[in-house]
């Protein structure tokens, strides 16, 4: 019967925060180019850094790669997510860690809060090229005219579809045709499967929705808010039409709640998963996935098609991490030096290598880095195709449509942006509201977040 | 001998009280200085729709948890009392579930309540009766978390043991003598003599009640994007979104002032009620 709230949480922290902020007060000047520097490889000292864990070969090589080129330098991890109440909590304390690594859709909800260093200085004195990363990458990255993090990894969905179920209902490939929403109906209908009993024995097309609504949304010309992060437009008729269309596609195999008892029982990390115990037809997921299924299903026969805007255009949404510096980082310089070690083309092609030798009878996908010229070393110098059209044409399209990608703009209210769409579009999924009654009120949720963010 | 703990008081429970208060009336990000606002956020308590539900929300799943919870530990903790042999062993195996982490219950029974393969109605499949969905029919949602929240009773079952163990045999023999039959002497002996008890596990089990948070948590809002959107958001969650998803600080204040208040009024309530239910030893 232990009282298992969070108010003993909440109620501490807010007196060592006001204690801090009265302590520090609040302010503080932001280092110019002049009196930044970025150690040398002679450095010495401790980085800290929250977010990042080295318990996977990607991590891990690279990490190992800083340690044998700064050998004076200690890291010292603190893996898993980024904690918000820790971060915050450290940050007005004054005493944040030296560098953080974090999903770059949160990044500006802690940049418009003062929580992050702006690194356009660091950046410069680095000599760090920016210009390398994707635009897509970056997007976020930049607040308020300031550039607060380096990106890395791109993240893509696309759908993955499976061969068998799409042969037993007789449709081609070129069926799968996200621009064509008529075409993509009757599909569904092709490929659902619902037992006597009323449930779902496969799921024909899965949107994805709400985590992929904005990729619908982009696909028919529509925008969650607007580029400057400061209006939302979640009722404009094309994001209506969009989430309408999208949130149909689950009456096919019995509506959203026979989905939701389905879909949490798929073993989606292991051998099997829904592709491969033909548990759907078509789904939108991301791109690692398919590292996933090259690691545990390596003979899955499935195929990889490129999602389509209504114009007829390859599309794209990308997610990813980025690195980026506290407010009141004590080794800004060293941490700088570190991100830009970190992300360099030598060190991700070296990073690559390390998980092309740790495969064990798996399938190499590529790393998808954010940084144009390290994707491309790492697919001249290390991939090598595998001999399995699945996997290697997939690995073509990703390579093809790293720059078709679209990602929500920066804005002060980030995370209740997500929030606000997701509540939305899960009303209209579970036919609560109309479409265009739930995100003319998600639309007003969101306009009032980024109005009035604090 | 009181001052270290009179000094914890005051340094990690009663200072940050007031400072939250001081901060319900402020605009507060963690980050930036607090910017007063007057009663803003105080207002805005009276016409969030979603606060509103969560309140809902909460209320009813301690209209049903606390009952249950009391009615069940109760019969567990008599049917302890009953056995002689093995009595160790039942109390180990009712206590296990209450040390339970509280993520990990919270992901166990996610699949356990699962419409399509859970075993909660695989049972009731057998029965004949078509399970529902605890973990998807907004309806059935809440029902689901109640059940869920019955598997960590090992306390108060123990409590009940320890307080059944303390009522006087005689009374028993006397009844029996008397000719009470177990049902009487279960409502005229066992209940008065723990009475004092039984209030006891109301009051915390309401107070737990109303700040539920960890499993639900877990269950359904561990990934932002996919939660099951209104019909599992308690108070406390809310709560928790407003101040470490917005950092809405001096909103989440406020809010944690409304859940103290409701939480003194539904104790109070409590308490008078007590007065004419619950017999003290001793008591004039």
């Amino acid at each position: 019967m232990t009282a298992k709230s969070i108010g003993w949480r909440v109620w501490p922290l807010a007196l060592a925060a006001l204690i801090a902020v009265a302590a520090c007060g609040g302010g503080g000047s932001q280092s110019s180019s002049q009196n930044v520097k970025i150690p040398d490889k002679t450095a010495s000292g401790t980085l800290q850094i929250w977010g990042f864990g080295d318990d996977n070969v990607t991590a891990k090589s690279r990490l190992d790669a800083f340690k044998a080129a700064y050998p004076n330098v200690k890291i010292e991890l603190t893996p898993g997510s980024l904690d918000p109440q820790k971060f915050l909590s450290a940050v007005a304390a004054g005493s944040p860690p030296d560098l953080v690594n974090l999903n770059r859709a949160k990044l500006s909800t802690y940049a418009n809060r003062n929580a992050l260093t702006p690194l356009d200085d660091y950046f410069s004195a680095a000599k760090l090229d920016t210009s390398q990363f994707r635009s897509a990458a970056m997007k976020p990255l930049q607040v308020n005219g300031k550039t607060y993090g380096v990106p890395e990894f791109n993240n893509v969905i696309v759908a993955y579809v499976n061969n068998k179920a799409l042969k037993e209902a007789g449709a081609q490939l070129s069926d799968v045709d996200f621009s064509n929403w008529q075409k993509l109906s009757d599909l569904n209908r092709k490929l659902s499967k619902v037992g006597p009993d009323g449930k779902p024995q496969r799921v024909g097309i899965d949107p994805k929705l709400p985590e992929f609504t904005p990729l619908w949304v982009y696909g028919n010309n529509g925008k969650i808010i607007s580029d400057d992060g400061k209006k939302a437009l979640l009722d404009s008729k094309q994001t209506i039409d969009a989430v309408s269309y999208a949130a149909g596609l689950r009456d096919g195999y019995g509506g959203q709640q026979a989905y939701d008892a389905y879909s949490q029982t798929w073993d989606i990390f292991g051998k099997g998963n829904p592709i491969a115990a033909d548990q759907i037809g078509v789904t939108l997921f991301e791109q690692w996935w398919l590292a996933t299924i090259g690691k545990v299903s390596p003979n899955a026969d499935f195929s990889i098609v490129p999602f389509k805007a209504r114009n007829g255009k390859e599309l794209t949404y990308a997610d990813g991490n980025s690195w980026a510096v506290p407010k009141g980082s004590k080794n800004a310089g060293l941490a700088t030096a570190f991100m830009k070690f970190m992300t360099d083309p030598d060190t991700w092609v070296l990073s690559a290598k390390a998980n092309v030798a740790s495969l064990q009878g798996g399938v190499f996908t590529g790393i998808y880095t954010a940084n144009t010229k390290a994707d491309k070393r790492i697919f001249d110098e290390v991939y090598k195709p595998s001999g399995k059209a699945s996997f290697d044409d997939a690995v073509k399209i990703f390579q093809r449509i790293q720059d078709e990608a679209v990602t929500l703009p920066p804005s002060a209210a980030g995370n209740e942006v997500v929030q606000d769409y997701t509540d939305a579009v899960r009303n209209v999924l579970l036919k609560r509201q109309p479409a265009d009654a739930a995100m003319r009120a998600g639309n007003q949720k969101i306009q009032a977040a980024l109005t009035n963010p604090g | 001998m009181l001052s270290p703990w009179i000094f914890g008081f005051l340094i990690f429970t009663l200072g940050p009280m007031i400072v939250s208060l001081a901060l319900s009336f402020t605009r507060y990000d963690v980050i930036n200085p607090p910017e007063f606002i007057g009663l803003k956020n105080w207002a805005l308590l009276f016409s969030d729709p979603l606060l509103l539900k969560s309140l809902q929300n909460t209320f009813f799943f301690a209209a049903l948890h606390v009952p249950f919870a009391i009615a069940i530990a109760l019969a567990l903790a008599l049917l302890l009392d009953q056995i002689s042999r093995g009595a160790g062993f039942f109390r180990t195996v009712f206590y296990l579930p209450s040390i339970t982490p509280a993520v990990a219950t919270g992901i166990l029974w996610l699949w356990l309540l699962n419409p399509q393969v859970g075993i909660v109605n695989q049972f009731l499949h057998l029965l004949h009766i078509p399970g529902p969905g605890w973990t998807t029919d907004p309806n059935w949602i809440k029902p689901g978390i109640v059940l869920m929240s019955l598997w960590g009773l090992g306390n108060t079952v123990v409590i009940y043991f320890a307080a059944l163990r303390q009522v006087p045999n005689e009374l028993y023999e006397a009844a029996r003598v008397d000719g009470a039959k177990p049902w009487a002497q279960f409502f005229r002996i066992t209940v008065p003599m723990i009475s004092g008890t039984l209030f006891y596990t109301l009051v915390i089990n309401t107070i737990f009640a109303l700040q539920y948070f960890t499993e639900v948590y877990t269950m359904f809002f561990r990934g932002q994007e996919s939660g099951v959107s209104e019909d599992a958001l308690f108070y406390v969650i809310y709560l928790f979104r407003q101040s470490f998803e917005y950092f809405h600080m001096g909103y989440a204040s406020a809010m944690a002032w409304l859940l103290f208040a409701i939480i003194v009024v539904v104790t109070l309530v409590q308490v008078g009620f007590s007065r004419k239910f619950v017999y003290y030893e001793g008591a004039s």
